[in-house]
């Protein structure tokens, strides 16, 4: 940060660069806040900011102010406890869409009713982003996410006009578009006395972006949020056909202790059977004859970064060997709380019989294309198991077991994509130790990936392949 | 006018450049320590102060600094 730049004093600078991911409108309003506080001069650590869980819930994380962090939903009720036992504490509550009007939904409108004196600043970008982007009670009607792939058939909730509903007295709503207009509201909030709402909507380049809107450029997000918003002040002026599936931005109620009129609108109510989804669940049918010899290694763990595609890659592995291979499997999968970046890793288990525990203490081969993630699951590896490691990413310490190190990394870059590079290790997996046949690799990826990769993925996984072959004859 | 980029905050988002009236800033080739491709103020001369990069930035990498007449770091010299 510029030395220079009057915000430092507001920020933990040995927090920075934030989690938060390139582009991701959670700094955006981290930076909005902060020039708040400067144009009031506000002193950051006479205040208490509380943040749940989420992306959004993280910002107090990087202020010099007090701060509680991570029950999930409950920040406006730990705001209470702290209200009535030191009233002139100022608090500022961070949260997420998810956290606020989701899991905190509750918390948020009895707030409101009782006109608890706090900041409530709420990042919208329409879905759970933290946790992968799933629907949220916010994602806008008919939005693809990763859990409605049909679209989302559910209204959205209008956060705005609910905590209206319930008693808020200060309520705007703005888009991350709008960088003077946000500082300037979340000023007037700083300073109001009573409940105050601030919601932001707000770009998700990793997720939201990716699912509903095909893009993960921020600046198209950006202006197709701002597109997609009108100026309260000009809703007379346009026709019910221009505001369909906008949502209006501006101060929707500054007046103190005024009571909000309820009003209830028609919803159809969706029954079972009439889903979009129903009757287009097909399970797939295993094949005929299971094979007689059990494949070696069974008990497997892939891990690498976030955004290497690890979890994609256990997942086309374990689907070809119950589809294609007539083998039972189970994944499980657990990463870090970044979406990009941090370590991931997938637990998968194949095996002709029925699997009782999706758990393996002991693991049979582990596949590393992180150092971080490499140094945190080579403990859970047997001392004879196959180490495959990415030579690119990792340098793995002297071992007696068995170790192959596979250019997967530099192999997809010169395909023209080092995103490919799980599926280079696919393929090296496949033709090396016979988990599931080069053939069945290429018939899955064929069926699970989206068809604007699959050519880049089919010659990735020929090219592990290909290695793989190297290798075998070069004799070890 | 002088816009600061810190390289080391910079993830390469491209909003600044979005923003830009006057597209004082470009994308450089130089990668920073997390792997990102960072921005860099390319035209600074006609750069006007709106700080509209320095607002929107979401990773407080942009300073914008404005010299005002009597306080630039040549007067003087």
């Amino acid at each position: 940060m510029s030395e220079k730049n009057p915000l430092r004093k507001y920020l933990r600078e040995e927090k920075l660069p934030h989690f938060f991911c390139s582009g991701c409108g959670c700094g955006q309003v981290l930076n909005y806040f902060t020039q708040a506080l400067e144009t009031l001069q506000m002193d950051v650590e006479q205040m208490l900011t509380i943040g749940g869980v989420g992306c959004t819930a993280r910002m107090p994380v990087y202020l010099k102010s007090d701060t509680f962090h991570g029950v999930h939903g409950r920040t406006l009720a730990w705001a209470t406890g702290v209200k009535m036992h030191q009233p002139e504490i100022p608090i500022v509550i961070f949260a997420g869409d998810g956290d606020l009007v989701s899991i905190g939904g509750n918390h948020l409108i009895h707030a409101a009713r009782r006109n608890l004196d706090v900041t409530v600043i709420m990042v919208n970008n329409l879905n759970f982003a933290m946790t992968g982007g799933q629907v949220a009670p916010t994602t806008p009607l008919g939005s693809v996410t990763m859990t409605t792939p049909y679209g989302n058939e559910e209204p959205a909730f209008d956060v705005a006009q609910l905590a209206m509903a319930a008693g808020a007295t200060h309520v705007e709503r703005w888009t991350t578009s709008r960088p003077v207009q946000c500082e300037q509201a979340i000023r007037r909030a700083l300073q109001h006395k009573g409940f105050s709402l601030i919601e932001i909507v707000s770009q998700c380049p990793t997720h939201f972006g990716r699912y509903a809107l095909k893009s993960g450029d921020p600046g198209r997000l950006l202006k197709w949020i701002h597109d997609n918003s009108y100026p309260l002040e000009r809703a007379e002026k346009m026709s019910d056909a221009e505001k369909q599936g906008k949502l209006a931005v501006g101060i929707f109620r500054h007046t103190p202790n005024v009571q909000g009129s309820v009003s209830v609108s028609q919803r159809k109510i969706y029954h079972l059977g009439d889903s979009p989804l129903s009757g287009k669940c097909e399970v797939a049918g295993a094949a005929a004859s299971a094979p007689s010899a059990l494949p070696y290694p069974q008990r497997l763990t892939l891990s690498g970064m976030g955004g290497q595609g690890i979890i994609l890659a256990s997942v086309l592995l374990g689907t070809a060997a119950v589809t294609l291979g007539g083998l039972h499997a189970v994944q499980t999968q657990s990463y870090g709380s970044e979406a990009r970046g941090g370590q991931c890793q997938a637990e998968l288990i194949i095996d002709r019989e029925p699997i009782l525990s999706p758990v393996a203490q002991q693991k049979d081969l582990l596949l590393a294309m992180f150092s971080e993630a490499y140094h945190k699951y080579i403990s859970a590896l047997k001392p004879d198991g196959i180490l495959v490691y990415d030579t690119d990413m990792v340098q793995p310490e002297p071992r007696t077991g068995p170790t192959f190190g596979v250019p997967a990394t530099k192999t997809a870059v010169e395909l023209g994509n080092r995103l490919a590079a799980n599926m280079v290790m696919l393929g090296f997996l496949a033709e090396r130790f016979g988990i599931i046949s080069p053939e069945q690799l290429e018939q899955i990826i064929v069926s699970e990936v989206d068809e604007r990769f699959r050519e880049l993925d089919i010659n990735a996984a020929r090219a592990g392949v290909a290695l793989a072959k190297k290798w075998h004859e070069g004799g070890e | 006018m002088n816009v600061h980029v810190d390289e080391r905050l910079c993830k390469g988002c491209r909003l600044c450049i979005a923003v830009c009236p006057k597209q004082v800033l470009a994308m450089s080739n130089r990668v920073n320590q997390k792997g990102y491709t960072v921005a860099v103020a390319l035209r600074p001369e006609d750069c006007i102060g709106c700080k509209l990069c320095e607002k929107t930035c979401p990773d407080f990498a942009i300073y914008v600094e404005i010299y005002h007449l009597g306080d630039s770091p040549l007067s003087g010299k």
